[in-house]
């Protein structure tokens, strides 16, 4: 079992999708991470806009680095279908979703911001704050609410509220944020 | 009452911390942490199976990493209900 963390897979990930103009954004618990308090996370989700075109590009670049697995689940949320990747050299995963036709996933992603890091890469897309926490709300496990705290506990005065709560008007998840914006 | 304000204080004082951090250092912590995680079990993993070999170790701990994988993908999401524009604009 390899102890290796997941930075050098999705380094390469990056570095391939910019190679060949890969439009994605990571979001998941990486990019929550990236605006709250960083907990523990053992796997990477990416959002592509064509999985097909993402798929070409790991073929064309990365043709022994990365395996398909075979394995479709279906996402009940926006109802898309992710696929799995296996970086082969450290058996890391990331889960690939295809950019789906919700309003609220169109907009997050139109939206997304590029930062600089040292190790992932020079444009790492990232959703900004407000569309991590709109998209946390959404989702409402108890650990997407409490990602949601965390980063409301770290950004607070910088998170644009009246952005956020034309969304989450529309998802029905306002009473939450409210909760947890008094509980802060 | 007092555990809710243990939390806060300590989620607040997590902040504090997480803002002495850059976008790019919290972005791939979790990475990091997650490592050092699996360092830690498999540290206490080996030392309660003093007479296990190295193999035996890295077995277990692609066992319970595959029981992990297995909660992780379980998808129980809530779907949030979405709301006609009229009714949201009227609350």
């Amino acid at each position: 079992m390899s102890l290796v963390d997941g930075s050098d897979a999705v380094a390469r990930l990056i570095a391939c999708f910019a190679k060949f103009c890969v439009p994605y954004m990571i979001v998941g618990s990486l990019s929550s991470n990236a605006y709250g308090i960083p907990r523990a996370t053992a796997d990477v989700d990416v959002v592509v806009e064509k999985l097909e075109r993402a798929f070409e590009a790991i073929h064309e670049g990365l043709p022994s680095e990365f395996r398909s697995n075979p394995q479709i689940e279906f996402e009940l949320m926006t109802g898309t279908m992710p696929r799995v990747i296996e970086f082969v050299p450290t058996n890391f995963k990331i889960e690939l979703f295809e950019l789906s036709s919700d309003d609220f996933d169109q907009s997050r992603f139109k939206r997304r911001v590029s930062v600089q890091h040292s190790t992932l890469g020079d444009n790492v897309w990232i959703p900004t704050a407000e569309d991590v926490v709109i998209q946390k709300l959404r989702w409402g496990r108890p650990r997407d609410l409490s990602d949601v705290g965390d980063v409301v506990a770290v950004q607070y005065e910088s998170l644009d509220y009246s952005y956020i709560q034309q969304w989450t008007d529309h998802h029905g998840t306002t009473d939450e944020l409210m909760k947890i914006r008094n509980g802060i | 009452m007092e555990t809710q304000s243990l939390s806060t204080e300590i989620r607040r004082s997590k902040a504090a911390a997480a803002r002495q951090m850059s976008v790019a250092q919290r972005l791939s912590a979790g990475l990091r942490l997650y490592t050092e995680q699996l360092c830690v079990v498999r540290g206490f993993v080996a030392g309660m199976n003093p007479d296990w070999t190295e193999l035996q170790v890295d077995q277990e701990m692609d066992r319970r990493r595959r029981v992990i994988d297995l909660q992780n993908t379980k998808k129980y999401y809530r779907a949030a209900p979405e709301i006609p524009a009229r009714q949201a604009n009227q609350s």
